[in-house]
């Protein structure tokens, strides 16, 4: 044993003695090299936020003249990343464990040095923002393509694990807030929310593509469906379904659906109206959803009851509204995605949703000219769904007559 | 050489499943001669697995008895599955006819395909001697179903297993935020405006994936970490070793109870989310600053540790990082550190 040990500490001190003078040629580089700059980036990496990433992105992206970019230093972060510094911080914070980088398996820039999570984050965001290629985000920040690639998908998992909690079914004390905010802006009492469905087009490769992919106007497409409550604030989203699947199978497939079925969603106390009937928890939905008892559509023209239409339509808006948002500061999901996995695509679309709602969460605001001009989804046609559930239409009658008697 | 090797392997095959013992059968011989030449009584004493599915065979003539015999063998010998259970090698041919020729387009459904023969293979010790005919493995299902309390959605998706000769498939990732686990992977079938959803065949869901994802994320250095216990377990002394390791399991500990924290943290800031807006936010971002000032200290405790380690530690470490890293890695932040921490 003890010779053994003694060749290893031979051995030891070798390697001791290169290490000790590759440290030193290092010292000596980094003392010639390291600039103030470096300094404050390597130190930003491990703690504190680092700034460093903004001064020479705005420096490279500057406004020009005739340009769309604000002049102002604040209003120009919100329009590269569509989020405030202060949301911008508040988001690095909810992803900082997951995208910290560790050297060595740390992401790094073209110059080596290894990528901060703000900057990480910044790439991801505007990548999702202005749904540019990979090539020319990274251009903006001087990275290269694979580690936009990289680094945006990371930011999507991290994102789609920490930042859960800004999506999902409110509790009953907001619950309550949503159906008197409902009822306050459009006379619906009950209401907790509005439905609605997008399609995210895509291309894929012409061989081994399913049809299902392919929807009414001939275009592959994921579907996106969404509850929103007064406030465009996603509170519940499914995705993921081929885009040539029907909006009402798209419902009947949902979670949601499920458990406004099983009465575990929805299930809150009827509201009493006047004239003795009561009106049950119900969203809206348009005309291409069935009629169900807790899912209110319109009138068909022919039938309409004076006004009930308008006010509908006004609610449901809120849904259309969320989806221009969307699809408008996110613009990833309004341009067509060149063969995206369809595994991740899911992902990119919730994230964004989560964005969305952090942006609200956060008392920070959408600018009005970043949301779509037009509608979500251009093109497609609302197919009017014929399923009628006999307790959905009393349901609609009694808030036609509600609505009627509180003109 | 071949022929030194090949009757080695032949001695103990013939000696495993019984065949005549003879020094001048070699491999060619015995594939074209066997079938005369083995007794088939003999063999099928030898291996008694092998008794069913010959009673349904033996019609068949004793050609497809001998050539079972040598698939079965050769399955054995080139670890093609488990010879023993017969059964599967016809089972596997059962499937091969596919009810719907999509599945094989992509290389994903090769799991999708592989599972039904283990479901199979999980029926199969029940004691009803079934003949493999599609309607006896439903049976089989079913009565696995009286035994089990499944979920209707997985009778949903044996039923359609069975029932949906005309629909297509495509696999699909869906997130559904009113689901728990958010994410899950459906196989969805569709014959014009029908369309029926099942679980995906296998088990590969994402979660799994994520896990593992989500380990080697928070476990960066870690990783490294081990394979540079690898390294230096070839290279170090013992005890460098062991000190070497206590160092790093301090680290996992201190990893381990940040990221615990952190956790706590995360769902208080969702309890507080789900109340309200503006100034819940105001208390997420007061509860980050809190978190981010843990995190700078036990990364300063982190980083101190490695410093140790890699004071005691060999070049191999260093060897480890990549070129385009080392300035950083190694130089850099050091000095940065402890400029930071004076």
């Amino acid at each position: 044993m003890p010779p053994k040990k003694s060749k290893h500490e031979i051995a030891l001190k070798k390697i001791k003695l290169k290490k000790d003078s590759k440290m030193k040629l290092k010292k000596k580089k980094t003392t010639s090299s390291s600039s103030n700059a470096v300094a404050a980036v390597g130190g930003s990496e491990n703690r504190g936020v680092d700034s460093e990433w903004w001064n020479s992105f705005w420096e490279k992206n500057s406004p020009i003249s005739g340009s769309m970019v604000p002049q102002d230093e604040e209003e120009g972060f919100k329009y590269f990343f569509r989020v405030s510094k202060k949301t911008f911080e508040y988001i690095c914070s909810l992803v900082r464990e997951d995208l910290i980088s560790r050297p060595p398996s740390g992401l790094i820039n073209i110059e080596g040095r290894l990528l901060s999570v703000e900057k990480q984050v910044a790439i991801a965001l505007r990548r999702l923002a202005s749904g540019e290629s990979q090539v020319s985000v990274g251009a903006s920040f001087g990275v290269g393509q694979s580690t936009v690639s990289q680094v945006t998908w990371r930011f999507i998992e991290a994102m789609e694990e920490r930042g859960r909690h800004h999506l999902k079914w409110p509790e009953d004390d907001n619950l309550q807030k949503i159906k008197s905010e409902f009822e306050s802006s459009f006379n619906l009492p009950n209401c907790c929310g509005a439905i609605d469905a997008t399609h995210i087009v895509m291309t894929l490769p012409a061989v081994q593509t399913s049809d299902d992919w392919c929807d009414q106007i001939r275009n592959y497409s994921m579907l996106v469906q969404a509850i929103v409550d007064h406030k465009s604030r996603f509170l519940d989203l499914v995705t993921g379904w081929p885009g040539g699947m029907t909006v009402p199978k798209l419902l009947k497939f949902s979670g949601f659906y499920k458990l406004c079925e099983s009465g575990e969603r929805l299930n809150g106390n009827p509201q009493s109206i006047p004239g003795g009937s009561e009106i049950r928890e119900f969203i809206v939905g348009g005309s291409n959803y069935p009629l169900l008892p807790w899912l209110i559509t319109p009138y068909n023209e022919n039938d309409e009851v004076s006004g009930f239409n308008t006010v509908h339509e006004a609610a449901r808006s809120v849904a259309v509204k969320a989806f221009s948002q969307l699809k408008g500061s996110w613009r990833i999901l309004n341009k067509v995605m060149w063969r995206p996995d369809k595994k991740k695509l899911p992902s990119i679309i919730v994230v964004c949703c989560l964005l969305h709602n952090i942006i609200i969460d956060c008392g920070d605001y959408i600018k009005p000219d970043v949301s779509l001009s037009c509608h979500h989804d251009l093109g497609y046609a609302q197919q009017w769904c014929k399923q009628v559930e006999p307790l959905g239409r009393k349901m609609r009658e009694n808030l036609a007559i509600y609505l009627e008697n509180s003109k | 050489m071949l022929c030194s090797k090949s009757s080695k392997w032949l001695h103990r095959l013939r000696s495993s499943r019984g065949f005549p013992d003879s020094d001048h059968i070699n491999l060619e011989h015995f594939l074209s001669n066997s079938l005369h030449k083995i007794d088939p009584q003999t063999s099928t004493d030898s291996a008694p697995p092998d008794k069913r599915p010959r009673l349904e065979k033996r019609d068949d003539g004793e050609a497809i008895q001998g050539r079972d015999m040598i698939n079965n063998a050769l399955s054995e010998l080139f670890q093609m599955g488990e010879f023993q259970d017969k059964s599967r090698i016809k089972r596997k041919k059962s499937c091969r006819k596919q009810q719907c020729p999509r599945i094989c387009v992509l290389s994903t459904n090769s799991d999708a395909q592989d599972v039904p023969v283990q479901k199979d293979k999980d029926s199969s010790p029940s004691p009803l001697p079934l003949p493999l005919t599609p309607n006896n493995r439903r049976k089989g299902k079913e009565l696995n179903q009286e035994l089990k309390v499944k979920e209707r959605v997985e009778e949903e998706e044996e039923k359609c297993h069975w029932d949906l000769s005309g629909y297509s498939q495509t696999e699909v990732t869906v997130i559904d935020t009113s689901v728990p686990s958010w994410k899950f992977e459906k196989m969805l079938y569709r014959r014009k405006n029908v369309w029926k959803v099942g679980d995906k065949k296998g088990k590969g869901l994402m979660s799994s994936d994520r896990k593992k994802r989500k380990e080697i994320l928070n476990e960066n250095g870690d990783v490294r970490k081990k394979k540079l216990k690898l390294c230096s377990s070839s290279s170090k002394s013992g005890d460098a070793e062991e000190g070497g390791l206590k160092k790093k399991k301090k680290k996992k500990r201190l990893k381990a109870c940040n990221s615990s924290k952190y956790v706590e943290n995360e769902e208080a800031i969702a309890r507080s989310k789900s109340t309200q807006g503006h100034e819940h936010c105001k208390t997420m971002v007061a509860a980050y600053e809190k978190k981010q000032d843990n995190c700078s200290q036990v990364q300063e405790k982190s980083f101190s540790l490695k410093k140790q380690i890699d004071g005691g530690s060999s070049v191999i470490l260093i060897k480890s990082i990549p070129p385009t890293n080392k300035k950083d890695s190694s130089g850099i932040p050091k000095s940065n550190v402890k400029s930071m921490q004076k």
